[in-house]
Order: C-alpha cells, then structure tokens, then sequence
C-alpha cells in the first residue's frame, strides 16, 4: 500500500481523542504531533517492514565508529594532535565483553585515524580513561583526559543498542509458541487473526485500540496493506479487551466493549463500527455460546448459546466439542466448572482458551497463571479430568504478562498477546499442541 | 510408568510456574496509604518544602496533570497538550489542549484556565498567554529548548479552585481534605486516559516511619513509607520493600550568610572529610549510593566524574591552613530520622578532620536557614537531566544555599553541557552532595500491579486490588 494512501487513512486517527484545531498553525514553528508523528511511525513501520532482513543482519554487532570518530576527534582537540596517549576503557554498563573489546578495538583505530598515538602511560603527554557508562537516554562514553596538571572530560552519547532476542522453549506432549507479530509502538495488541490459515498464513490482521490494520507476507516479513481506525466517543477502559472473529470468506468482526465493528479484508480492508453491547462469542467462531461483555474488562456473567455461568468472568473455555460444560476463569480469581455446583480451582489466571489438537482426548485448556501485570507470564495446557484440569505439556513462558488468549478460529490453535517487559510492547503469537 | 512420570514433572513445572504470571486486574477496592509528610496544600503550585517534597508530589500526581509528561527516558509525551511546536530559535512555543476535558468540579479545560493555574507559578522564565479555548503560547526572551520537560514537572500542573475545592483533570479526584492530616480521594469516572481501577484512595498524612510499619503489620493499610535503614530488615523479614532507583539527593548546603563558612577552604576541608562511603552502608543500609554528584548516575552517565572518596590528607592538609571557627551548627530537618542519623556522622567525620561541629534538629520549614550549614534532601522532579539540574539548583537558591553568584545551571541538554553545568554548581564547595538516596515503600498483600518507577512511586491509576478467593467486589460501572 503506498504511504500516501496510508497517511490518508490515519488522518482520520484525529477522531480519536485527537481532535483537529481551530487554531492556525505558524509555520514559523516546528510540529511535535501526536498525528503527525503516528503518520510518521506507520510509514516507518512499512520502511521497517521492507528492511527487515538487512537490519537483521546489521543488528549485531552495532556500529560504533561514529561515537569512537567523535570521541577522538573531541580528545585530540584537547590534547592536541599529534599526541602520545594511553588508553583505558572500563566498562560500568551492561556491555558484554566481546561488545568491550570491539568498542576498544574501534576507538583504537579512530585515535590513530586523529593523530593520536597509543602508548604506555610513563611514555604518554595524556592518559584518557574512557567508562562506558549508561545514562537515562542510553549508552554515554565518558573520557576523563589527564594532561599534565589538567584534567578534563569529553562525554558522547552513543545510540541505544536493541536488545537481543528471548530465546525459545520447548518440550514433550507439546505446547508449542510461534512468533506472529511485533506491534512497532506501545500501542495496546487486542488480538490477531491469521488468514489463509494452515502452515502459510499469507494475511495478518490486527485489532488493536485504535484500529484493525491488515498485513500481507512478503518475502517472510509482514507487509502494511491498509488500516482503518476505530473511531470512539469515550474512553477505553483500562486494562481494555478485544475480540476479533473472522469468518472463512474473509469477513470478520471485532468486539471491543460498547462496540462492534464488521468488515472485510478480502479485497483491501473495509470496515464500520458502531455502539453496541452485542455479546461476545466465547469459543473459537460466531457459532457458539456467547457472553455479554461489560463496560470494563470482564464479561458480565450473562451467557446465551449453552454455557451457563455463575458470575462474571474474564474468560471461558469449553472442554470438549459442543460441550455445554465450560470452564470459566471468574472474576472473583477462581476457575469454575459448570458441570460443578460447588467452589472452584484458584491458582490460575484469568485467560483461558480450549482448543482441539487431536492430541490427547483431543481437547486441552490453555490457561495463564496467577500474578499480576508486572511479571512475566506462562501458558499452560491442561486437559479435564472430571471436573479438574490436569496439566498435559510442560509450560510456555512468555517475557511479560499475557493480555489476551483467545481461541483461533482454526479451532486448533490459540492466540496469545503478551507484553514484552522488556520492550514495552506487546506481542502475538500463535499456540498449538503436537502429541508423540 | 512413564505417563505417571511425565505427569508428575508436569505437575512440578506447572506448580513451579504458578508464582508468576498474569491476573487480569480487578476493579474496585479502596486503597489505604500512611505517608510520615504533613501536607499542608494540595496545590501544586504551593511552594515547596524540601522535607515533603516527594509527597507533594505523589499526593498532586493523582489529582492533578501537567501539560506533558515525560516517558521513562526522559522524552516527553503528552498530557493535557496534544501537540506542540516551536519557533526556530526555540522563545517561542505553542502548546495545542486537549479537548472535552474537564476539571473534576465540571469546569471545562481551557486554555484560559491553564494560564491561570501556570501563572500561579512564582517568577516563570517564561511569558504564556491563551489563543483561543485550545491553544497556549509561551513566550521567553531568552531561547527554551527544554520547555516541554519543564513543563513535565508537578510544580506546572494545571489546577482550578483552591483549598478543599482545588480541582484537576487527573486520575483521582478529591472527596474530603484535612491540611496535614487526611486526604480522601474516588477515582475520576471521566478520566480521558481510562478511568483508574482502583474505586477510592485514603491517605492518612503525618504518620511516623514507626507507626507505619506497625500499621503495615496489622493490616490497617496497604501502602507505607519505608525508611532506608529499615528496608533491607523489612525485606528479610519477609515484608514486600520495594525500592526505587535513587531521586534524592542529599546534600550539605552552606549558609552565604554566614561570616563562619566564607572560607572556601574550610568548606573543601568538610567535603573531604566525607566518609560517603560509610554513611551509605551503614545509615543507608546499601540501599543508596555514595557521591560527589548532584544528578544520579543512572540519570547523568558520568557521576563517577565527582570524587565521592574521602580524602582525610587534603582534609588535614586545609585544616593546617585556615583559621578554624569555634563550632559549625549542622541543622537537619528534625522530622526526618535518615537525615538526623546522616547528619549525626557527618558532624563527627568532620570533627576527625579537627573541626568542631554539632548536628541540630529543626524544623527548617518554619525556621528557615540560620545555621552555617545545612542537610537537606532534594528531589529531582524531572527524569530530564537539565531540567533536573536546573530545578535542583532553583531550590538550592530559593532557599538561600547558593551565594548570589553562583552560577546558573544552563538550558543545554547535551551531556557535556549538563555536565559542566553541574561542575560549576559543586564549584566552590558552596553544595556537597553526600549521597544519592531512593524511596522505599512497603506494600500489603492485595497491592498489584506495583510498577516501580524511576522517579519513584507507581502509577496509582494502574493499580488493583486483589479480591480474596471466592468473593467478588466486581461492579459493572463506567469504564
């Protein structure tokens, strides 16, 4: 999709809280838009999304020859060049080692490169002491220079490095995690579907809060096809939930609380939106039971469709195909069974999903643990056992809270939305079981 | 065989995962906090007193917004302002509002309401005035390239009304006030950025650090002040401490005024006498760090540049040189323990050093600077580096610690530019910074979602409540 339609999307972001001004703008001013920077950050996206691969390949090691240029640069003006120097670079940041000797080794080259000669101290005009420090920004080099009776300090912020991947997990009756998408914001994920579906999903899209946005596959990566916004009157409320729905012709819904969307992403991405308190389907597809969503983050307790609860809940699963038993994660921290009138499990979190992996007795419950939003998260498949779950593959981890379990509507598979504590930003991925 | 094998490994991961993860938050539920401050105003553009600085601003966050607010590197987002842009050579801004926003007394947000509240600033270096209901500009005669992180801070949050009736646009809104004694807060249902989960918020001011703790123990709260020397026992004792990076400085600040501590020397002869490295493992149990510098090294880079060791040679060395005056009067908040305790060592580090001092309790914020010098605690009100220094040195000044040619802190935002602004701040020995020191709190059981922040605190419009197993304060409300 080219930029420009793109940007002519997102213009119509600014129903979103951000109104348009009556104020002229001055052009004698230089803009910091929400927007504007939003229109921006999606055209990078795309830039992002094309180089992907190179910048892969660029990400380790990072470059530091402009810092290390700088940083000679600024030192052989104050001690003059040609100078003899020594050099000792401490490092007090969470650089590696290997990253140490690197920068060593590159600011060596630069100091040559500027007329400064490397000596021993006893031989030297200038002994410079460079830390690699950390500051609030990111890396900073500090140089303390120490000429004669002088002495002095030359600091140089460096770029951030990106952090490293997390590494996978795997394991027996198998839960497996499959990487899907990477929101390049802070902006909340709600849930994602995959179309075209089976080992090749050739379409992505994404609900998150403030819109459904379409991505195609292109050479392993996921292109931006089109995205349209959700525009709303009120807030969201904390801690906000969605629901995406997509049906075999490519036609899909997205439930957010007091208001559903209806679309098509079969030719390019159309979609409206409206207020409604339409219930939610709580399994897999539109067919099944469905629950009635309530203005904050958890269903209100009232079901249609066979599934019966008791109070609300945040989440439901069924334990087995057009079972009218379901377990629901209550809002009151227990796990309920409906075929159980009395109690509850406690100990688990509060998304749950069933899913039919043909594995075991074919059905398993995937289930969050208990804890809250500022730990990392594990997935954990379960299957009934009258009216307990019994765990059937060892647990996933995830590198932040999961915010959303939903199952796909594959039926077979899961998604899940984590936030990355780390990043800061959320991330789906795609769950599924293969038995031995 | 195997299966049951398998099985129990199951079993034994899934239990060991159970310690961590994610529970959807919870609506709901009063959140009960004990602060040692004695608030008198909930303005927050009452001028500030070091010893209830930070609760000041815990207690303004909640009510009130500023403008922009800056993200955990600094960078500012926005708030009340949308957007914002600036004339080239940076004396010119203009700040575009957010719109259908409303104070919590249903007065609408405007422009006009704005300048009002920012004008209740004493002495701004800026000019600011309304265009239109949605549109500031403030003008400067000298260039402003920090404005918008500036304007970040709590001291610039947009406040309508006053006393009990004092209204904001913030997360929380106020239910009843009693000056120093008790705060009662609900949450704002119309809150712009998602109404907070919590239903309502009670804090009970002027508690003391002992008192709390035991209140803590016996479940009468759920969220306390945590002295540093108490927070390592607390922790190992199984109570939940949370601790945030250092956003305090403590720092002996020498009275201009005062004929005794015009020497320049003398004032270096207590600075390197300065057992730093004492007073944070022992009085600080560990928990802060020991320094020369005015800005944290996680916030500056380059701390480690200001020599924090001492240095009893030179000491010993200056003493020989100066006239010594009879005894120096240390004064120290008398509320405050840590700074008595700090104060306490610093007098008798510095009597090593053949000077004599005595370390007096006082309430310094009645009394005012009298003594030859001072110990007092000061907040970085900004995770902007330069707004830090320059809000830093604005207080030193304000109360009188800094001679009236010391030098300005500057606008440059550069490390090398703050740095040598903060170099020429310690120059002269005028302020000496002892330590860098973090706020500690103690949290009950239900208290999730605690996310420490680098400035301290947590974003109390995020947390929840838990809700004891089987019962259920869940309400359909209002997002």
């Amino acid at each position: 999709m080219p930029i420009a339609s793109l940007s002519a999307s997102l213009k119509s972001l600014e129903l979103i809280g951000i109104p348009r001004r009556s104020t002229p703008r001055n052009d004698k001013f230089k803009r910091h838009d929400d927007a504007q920077a939003f229109r921006a950050l999606h055209a990078c996206v795309l830039l992002i999304l094309l180089l992907l691969p190179q910048l892969q390949a660029q990400s380790a090691p990072t470059n530091w020859n402009e810092a290390a240029r700088e940083l000679a640069h600024q030192i052989a003006e104050k001690v003059g060049s040609p100078s003899n120097v020594s050099l000792a670079v401490k490092n007090t940041s969470p650089l590696s080692g290997s990253d140490v000797a690197e920068i060593r080794h590159t600011v060596e080259a630069q100091f040559n490169s500027s007329g400064l000669r490397i000596v021993k101290p006893d031989q030297s005009v200038a002994d410079v002491q460079l830390t690699l420090s950390q500051n609030v920004q990111g890396w900073l080099w500090v140089a303390e220079i120490r000429h004669g009776n002088n002495s002095d300090a030359v600091l140089i912020p460096v770029f951030t490095r990106q952090a490293p991947p997390l590494p996978g997990v795997s394991s027996t009756m198998t839960l497996h995690k499959t990487f899907l998408w990477s929101q390049p914001n802070a902006t909340q994920v709600l849930d994602v579907a995959i179309l075209g579906g089976g080992s090749n999903p050739n379409a992505l899209l994404v609900l998150d809060s403030s819109m459904v946005s379409l991505y195609h596959m292109q050479q392993s990566h996921w292109e931006l096809d089109q995205a349209q916004p959700i525009a709303r009157s009120r807030p969201w409320p904390r801690d906000l939930r969605g629901r995406l729905i997509v049906g075999h012709d490519r036609k899909f819904e997205a439930y957010l609380p007091g208001m559903k969307c209806s679309g098509s992403a079969d030719s390019g991405l159309t979609m409206e939106c409206h207020s409604a308190d339409d219930p939610w389907p709580l399994g897999a597809t539109s067919d099944g039971p469905r629950g009635f969503f309530g203005a904050r983050n958890f269903f209100t307790g009232v079901t249609s469709g066979g599934a019966t609860s008791t109070g609300a809940f945040f989440s439901a699963a069924s334990a087995q195909q057009d079972s009218k038993e379901w377990f629901f994660a209550q809002t009151n921290s227990l796990l309920h069974f409906s075929g159980n009138a009395s109690g509850g499990m406690n100990g688990w979190g509060s998304n749950i999903a069933g899913i039919k992996s043909g594995c075991g007795r074919n059905w398993q419950i995937l289930l969050t643990a208990s804890g809250d939003y500022t730990q990392s998260d594990s997935i954990q498949a379960a299957e009934a056992e009258g009216v307990a779950l019994m765990p059937v593959a060892a647990p996933v981890d995830f590198a932040g809270p999961v915010t959303a379990l939903w199952a796909a509507v594959d039926g077979s598979s899961a998604i899940a939305v984590s936030k990355n504590l780390s990043t800061g930003k959320y991330e789906a991925f795609s769950l599924s079981i293969t038995c031995h | 065989m195997k299966r049951s094998v398998f099985l129990l490994l199951a079993i034994s991961l899934w239990l060991a995962g159970l310690g961590h993860a994610a529970t959807r938050p919870h609506y709901g539920g009063t959140l009960r906090v004990e602060l040692r401050a004695q608030v008198p105003s909930l303005d927050p553009s009452a001028p500030e007193v070091f010893s209830e600085q930070a609760a000041q601003e815990h207690i303004s966050s909640l009510i009130f917004e500023p403008l922009v607010r800056l993200d955990q590197k600094g960078s500012p987002l926005p708030a009340l302002a949308v957007t914002w842009q600036h004339s080239p050579d940076f004396k010119s801004w203009q700040f575009s509002l957010r719109s259908y926003i409303k104070f919590h007394d249903g007065i609408p947000f405007t422009a006009s309401k704005a300048v009002e509240s920012l004008l209740k600033i004493p002495s701004p270096r800026w000019r600011v005035h309304a265009e239109g209901n949605d549109t500031l500009v403030f003008e400067s005669d000298s260039p402003l390239p920090n404005l918008p992180a500036e304007l970040a801070q709590m001291r610039y949050a947009i406040a309508h009304g006053a006393g009990a009736s004092i209204a904001g646009t913030g997360p929380f809104q106020v239910t009843s006030w009693q000056p120093g004694k008790q705060l009662a807060l609900k949450a704002n249902d119309d809150y712009w950025d998602a109404r907070p989960y919590l239903d309502s918020i009670e804090i009970t001011l002027g508690r003391s650090l002992r008192d709390q703790m035991v209140d803590l123990e016996l479940g009468r709260t759920d969220l306390i002040e945590v002295g540093l020397d108490q927070a390592r026992r607390a922790a190992q004792e199984g109570k939940r401490v949370v601790t945030s990076s250092p956003n305090e400085v403590l720092v002996l600040v020498f009275n201009p005024g005062k004929p005794t501590v015009q020497e320049e020397r003398l004032r270096e002869v207590i600075a390197s006498a300065l057992d730093r490295a004492a007073i944070n493992n022992v009085l600080l149990q560990k928990a802060g760090e020991p320094s020369g510098a005015l800005l944290p090294q996680w916030m500056s880079g380059y701390a480690f540049l200001f020599p924090a060791a001492r240095n009893m040679d030179r000491a010993l060395q200056l003493r020989a040189e100066i006239v010594v005056p009879t005894t120096l009067i240390l004064d120290y908040d008398f509320s405050d323990p840590l700074a008595k305790a700090v104060a306490e060592r610093v007098a008798v580090n510095v009597r090593e050093a053949g000077l004599n001092m005595q370390a007096l309790g006082e309430n310094l914020t009645a009394r005012g600077a009298t003594a030859d010098l001072q110990l007092v605690r000061v907040r970085f009100v900004s995770m902007d580096a330069s707004t830090a220094l320059n809000n830093l040195a604005a207080a030193l000044s304000s109360a009188n610690a800094l001679p009236a040619d010391a030098p300005k802190a500057s606008d440059a935002n550069t490390p090398a530019a703050i740095y040598r602004s903060e170099h020429d701040l310690l120059n002269g020995f005028h302020v000496v910074p002892i330590a860098q020191v973090p706020e500690a709190w103690g949290l009950s059981g239900r208290v999730k979602n605690w996310v420490q922040s680098r400035e301290g605190g947590s974003s109390m419009a995020d947390i929840w409540l838990e809700v004891p197993q089987g019962s259920d304060t869940h309400a359909e409300g209002r997002p």
